[in-house]
């Protein structure tokens, strides 16, 4: 067991975890939760990636794509978060009992 | 290049301005023009029946289209191209100031412009996309008034039309796939293989339902009285044989003998043949009538085709013979179509009356098939043709010739009484061409010399000869006249509803609807079978709700992950 | 490792490749900031810039073959390298065509203010996304590598959900919101299959994937990662449950962006990784799979289109249901015919985008006329709106599959190949098919000839019917001119007959 297959089984693991939390939770804000440990998970296995070579050099691509990774992951995050705000105020604003139940459907 | 421009342009001109046309309609500001080219616009199919250009190959469209016409794509085309002339001119003047005129216009206007290239089509892929033009443009030409009959009659069209369309491109695949291309002409000389029975039934059915075949023919009876005249006499005289040049172009006729698809043919015809005469007299709207009479001749063209399957040697006999009666058909049911329609308006003039009684009379005696018509040529031929498969099928179609006569009987004068009452006369513009079409069925009669594709024939003048062909009319106008005499009151009920065995066949499901949610559904079905159907059907939209959730999507994924990467690993 | 090359394999006097990306991506920031009155001006300038770059480049491969560029001379693996080739070129194409036509649907759409969108500034927003959006599917069929087409997947994907909540509706931010959701996952699963790529194989450039041997050295996770996170984003049957809500409730222009082209990106990704940079790793059965998948969603799709009760639900679901097409072609691939299969399905992408996209706007100018689009109540909508009406009438023509629809053409190439390499039973599925989109198309089309209701009816632009008309009309020539594209995918094809030693026995 090297250190690199033990980061690697861990993103795996987190991967997993993400996944599971993404299909059985229906809070809109604990689904975004639930990806963002999935992202987390992946970068884990691309980081543990990148000690590949033979000469222990670190390889920097999968770092490099990690950094965009997070990015990407930030601003899709966001535009979640953004989302599940908008709805949020929706149901604030419509005080009537279709809202609410409506919103119960959306989670 | 600019030379395979050239021998391309008549083909795309023949093809392509009825379209053009019809796009005008389609425009507010064109539409004035359009509608006094619409009548003509079959004139470019004519010229190109006539002058038969080179073969023309256009790379450039479809799969590389190709459009050639040999002797029987030219006689197809022939009468083709005058009946939608005639059919042309006269729906100007019928429907005349009527406001949906341009729309009418339009759908008829794709339509021949799909008939004329589904003739001139060289290649498989073309002839299939001129079909599916024709036939689909037609629901447009016999929805056209738009009111529950019609709706009805469309219905049950599209409904076969789109059966037949799949069972047609699974055929001509199956077809290309064994003559290794798409050249129609002359493919049967360099087939490696002929097509087996299984795509050679596709074809058969498939064509069958636009042949007007039994059991397919249910749309003919009930698209004919609803359609407008003009639509009508195209429908009968001109669409129905493009299910018979399709019968002509895909079978292996005259190849290989296919004796068990030949014997459904042949007792399919025969069937059209007798049980079309026996329900269209039964009728009391006569172009009820003339769809039954058309749905039984081409009961005895199918017999022919099926004579071609069973024997294939005698096919290069019985091919001229089918492409004549065709023709015959053609001319001489677009002319009884068009008379129906003025024999709705006869005016007051006596003259008048007199030469439509006498257009009405001369095509029904040539479909009777009475000597010195273009009937009796047909037949005679037919007959000549058919020996050598056996010699009782001559008799059957002297029979068939019997009820032919009690249909024409009936439809001439369920046609006069039709314009009973009527003070307002049917004017020029539906006259001519009706009698240009019984002029091209008379001189027809004459006997078809020098027309490549067409039996070298003249009238006969044996003794022998004319009794065979007189005494089937006059059994049949005895017959007629005897069973008036016994049951006087058959005038006004029809025994039989008309689409027959599609009324039988669908009187038990009539009320039954796929229930939508949210639509007006109908609730009076035979409960034990239909309700739980229904149940069924709408339990499929809750377990949609349920495929949408998070949690079946993930054990999808998470199945469909391990599937695959154990398959891939494998 | 990353070097500097000093060589250009283009000409440095016609970098189209590179416009044809950067152009709308610099665009839809200055679109963003630019005010109301100078946006309709600029955002026409725009597409049309695009529009003109890639018919340069389209012109370009046809006449020199196959381009390339590496971006400031930046090579892979951390440069980012462009390739065009045939079927990138017709992908294109396809973008330009049918984003030209809905940006003049969107133009009258958004110019209405209140029918489509609750903001008024939905025109205003509307133009940088769909810039955004047309960058990043550009960047899809022009990138060389793994990592760059999850960058530019990633880029579509934000811009499209963005672009679904510009209707604003509670349901549609509900939906853009399972729509990210399900494409971040889609997303991260692919990304975690370009993981695995990379420590087993070292590079991420198709190129050197597909030359490098042995392929078997790819371990079965990742092409089942890459491939169940690109279905996902597909949505491939029964992975498709984000697609028609989100589809149903967007805008009218998006939705026919989305259904027309969107999907049609993460499917083209899944096409180059199984037959270009892995050619024959995936076994026979593999490719069965996706084609029983294939056939769940035609299927699945259909039965759902047949019993929505809004119009543009069931548009959305008949897209459920094409996209089933697309997969029934990995099996005939490797097959004899395998090369014209391969044409026919891109043939079949095209149309498909022209003819939904057609469908959906004019569905949408129905929804607009009638002020809802539930079809149990649009009797006699035929007569009255008479120009969406045969819009949607020539659309249905295309998804039918009936001639001389592009989609016709498509699938007489793949069921010949079916024929030929002895899959009888696709070929059936796909005539089953054919049945079941005229079933739900005439479920529309039957409305055309019942007696007309006086429900008061909107006036629709005379720009919206004729965008829709265009594009139903360019869906049917794609299949009467279908020959150019034809010769045009010929150009950098792969190599499929060498896939054929896996074929069905």
């Amino acid at each position: 067991m090297t250190l690199t297959l033990w980061y690697a089984l861990t993103g795996v693991a987190l991967l997993v975890v993400g996944v599971y939390g993404l299909v059985s939770r229906v809070h809109v804000l604990r689904q975004i939760m639930a990806v963002n440990i999935v992202g987390a998970g992946v970068f884990l296995v691309l980081v543990a990636g990148a000690h590949r070579r033979p000469s222990g050099a670190i390889d920097p691509v999968p770092h490099a794509m990690v950094l965009t990774g997070i990015v990407v992951a930030v601003s899709a995050t966001a535009v979640a978060l953004a989302f599940a705000r908008r709805l949020r105020a929706d149901a604030d604003e419509r005080t009537d009992g279709a809202a609410r139940e409506d919103e119960a459907r959306a989670g | 290049m600019i030379s395979d421009a050239l021998t391309a342009l008549p083909w795309i001109a023949a093809v392509s301005w009825p379209m053009l046309v019809a796009m005008g309609l389609a425009s507010s500001r064109a539409r004035g023009v359009a509608l006094a080219l619409a009548p003509w616009a079959a004139l470019p199919a004519l010229v190109l029946a006539v002058a038969a250009p080179a073969p023309a190959d256009l790379p450039w469209l479809l799969l590389g289209a190709r459009f050639e016409l040999d002797d029987i794509g030219r006689v197809f085309l022939m009468f083709t191209a005058t009946l939608w002339l005639s059919a042309g001119v006269y729906a100007r003047q019928y429907l005349d100031g009527a406001p949906a005129a341009h729309r009418f216009f339009a759908f008829f206007l794709v339509a021949m412009a799909g008939n004329v290239g589904l003739i001139a089509a060289g290649d498989a892929v073309l002839f299939y996309t001129c079909f599916a033009l024709m036939s689909f443009a037609s629901y447009g030409v016999i929805v056209h008034t738009g009111d529950r009959e019609a709706l009805h009659a469309g219905r049950v069209y599209i409904t076969l039309v789109i059966v037949g369309e799949l069972l047609i491109f699974a055929g001509l695949l199956s077809w290309a796939g064994f003559t290794g291309g798409t050249r129609l002409i002359g493919w049967t000389a360099t087939a490696a293989q002929i097509p087996g029975p299984l795509v050679t039934g596709l074809l058969l059915v498939g064509f069958g339902i636009k042949a007007g075949a039994v059991p397919l023919h249910v749309w003919l009876p009930l698209a004919h009285p609803v359609a407008p005249t003009p639509a009508s006499a195209v429908l009968s005289g001109a669409m129905i044989k493009a299910g018979l040049l399709g019968w002509i172009r895909f079978l292996p006729l005259g190849e290989a003998a296919s004796p068990d698809l030949a014997f459904w043919c042949m007792a399919g015809g025969l069937g059209a043949a007798f049980g079309g005469a026996v329900a269209g007299v039964l009728q009391d709207n006569p172009k009820v009538t003339l769809a039954y009479s058309s749905i039984s001749q081409m009961g005895l063209m199918t017999v022919a085709i099926g004579a071609g399957l069973a024997a294939p040697e005698a096919w290069p006999l019985l091919l001229p013979a089918v492409v004549l009666y065709a023709t015959h058909h053609a001319l001489a049911k677009g002319a009884l179509f068009l008379g129906a329609g003025i024999a709705q308006h006869p005016g007051r003039s006596a003259g008048a009356r007199r030469a439509m009684t006498a257009g009405l009379v001369l095509p029904a005696l040539a479909i009777a098939g009475a000597p010195f018509t273009s009937g009796a040529l047909a037949k005679l031929a037919l007959k000549d043709a058919l020996p050598p498969v056996g010699g009782a099928l001559a008799l059957l179609l002297s029979i068939a010739a019997i009820g032919s006569t009690l249909l024409m009987v009936r439809f001439v004068s369920l046609a006069l009484a039709s314009g009973v009452g009527s003070r307002s006369g049917a004017r020029a513009g539906m006259w001519i061409p009706w009698a240009l079409l019984t002029t091209a069925g008379a001189v027809l009669a004459l006997g078809p010399r020098g027309i490549a594709g067409l039996p070298e024939m003249a009238p006969s003048l044996e003794p022998g000869v004319i009794w065979s062909l007189s005494w089937p009319v006059a059994a049949g106008l005895v017959l007629y006249w005897t069973a008036r005499r016994l049951w006087p009151r058959a005038r006004s009920e029809p025994r039989v509803p008309p689409g027959d065995v599609l009324w039988v066949a669908t009187r038990p499901f009539a009320t039954f609807r796929v229930p939508v949610a949210g639509a007006r559904t109908s609730p009076a079905l035979p409960g034990a079978v239909m309700e739980p159907l229904a149940r069924a059907w709408s339990e499929l939209t809750s377990l949609e709700k349920g495929l949408t959730r998070w949690y079946t999507t993930g054990l999808a994924l998470l199945l469909l992950l391990v599937a695959l990467t154990m398959v891939v690993g494998r | 490792m990353a070097r500097r090359e000093r060589t250009r394999p283009v000409p440095a006097d016609a970098p189209w490749i590179v416009w044809t990306v950067v152009l709308p991506l610099l665009a839809a920031p200055v679109a963003f900031v630019l005010g109301r009155r100078g946006l309709a001006p600029f955002a026409a300038a725009s597409s049309l810039g695009v529009a003109a770059s890639v018919a340069a480049l389209a012109w370009q491969v046809a006449a020199q073959g196959v381009q390339r560029h590496r971006l400031g001379g930046w090579g892979a693996p951390l440069g980012i390298e462009l390739h065009a080739d045939g079927l990138s070129v017709l992908m294109l194409v396809m973008t330009a065509v049918t984003g030209v036509v809905v940006s003049l649907h969107a133009h009258g759409t958004f110019g209405l203010g209140g029918h489509e969108t609750r903001e008024p500034s939905g025109r205003a927003r509307f133009w940088p996304l769909w810039l955004f959006l047309w960058g990043g599917l550009n960047a899809v069929f022009l990138s060389a590598d793994l990592f760059n087409l999850f960058v530019s997947l990633e880029l579509v994907t934000l811009s499209a959900v963005a672009l679904v909540a510009l209707a604003a509706t509670r349901v549609a931010v509900a939906a853009a919101l399972q729509y990210l959701l399900a494409a971040m996952l889609g997303s991260l699963l692919y990304l975690l299959g370009v993981a695995l790529v990379y420590a087993t194989e070292g590079t991420l450039s198709l190129d050197e994937l597909a030359r490098g041997a042995p392929h078997a050295s790819v371990a079965p996770p990742a092409l089942a990662l890459l491939t169940i996170g690109l279905a996902l984003k597909t949505a491939l049957f029964p992975l498709h449950f984000w697609l028609p809500p989100a589809h149903a409730n967007a805008p009218t222009p998006v939705s026919a962006l989305l259904s027309g082209l969107v999907v049609k990106a993460s499917f083209y990704v899944l096409w180059r990784l199984w037959f270009q940079a892995f050619p024959g790793v995936a076994p026979f059965e593999a490719s069965m799979l996706l084609a029983v998948l294939g056939t769940g969603a035609i299927v699945w799709g259909s039965v759902q289109a047949l019993q929505a009760t809004r119009l543009k639900s069931l548009v959305a679901y008949s897209t459920v249901a094409q996209l089933g097409y697309l997969f029934l072609v990995f099996p005939l691939v490797g097959g004899p015919g395998g090369l014209a299969a391969w044409q026919a399905c891109a043939v079949f992408a095209v149309s498909h985008a022209f003819a939904k996209a057609a469908f959906f706007m004019a569905a949408g100018n129905i929804r607009l006329a009638a002020g809802h689009d539930r079809i149990a109540d649009l009797d006699g909508i035929g007569a009255r709106l008479p120009r969406s009406f045969f819009a949607v009438g020539l659309a249905s023509v295309a998804l039918m599959g009936l001639p001389p629809s592009g989609t016709f053409v498509a699938k007489w190439m793949m069921m010949r190949a079916a024929l030929e390499s002895g899959q009888a039973w696709l070929m059936v599925v796909m005539l089953l098919g054919g049945l079941f989109s005229a079933g739900y198309c005439f479920r529309v089309l039957a409305r055309a000839f019942t007696p007309p209701t006086d429900t008061p009816l909107q006036p629709v632009p005379g720009s919206l019917d004729a965008a829709a008309l265009a594009l139903a009309v360019i869906a049917l020539a794609t299949g009467l001119f279908v020959a150019p594209a034809l010769d045009l995918l010929a150009i950098g094809a792969p190599d499929v007959a060498g896939l054929g030693q896996d074929g069905p026995r």
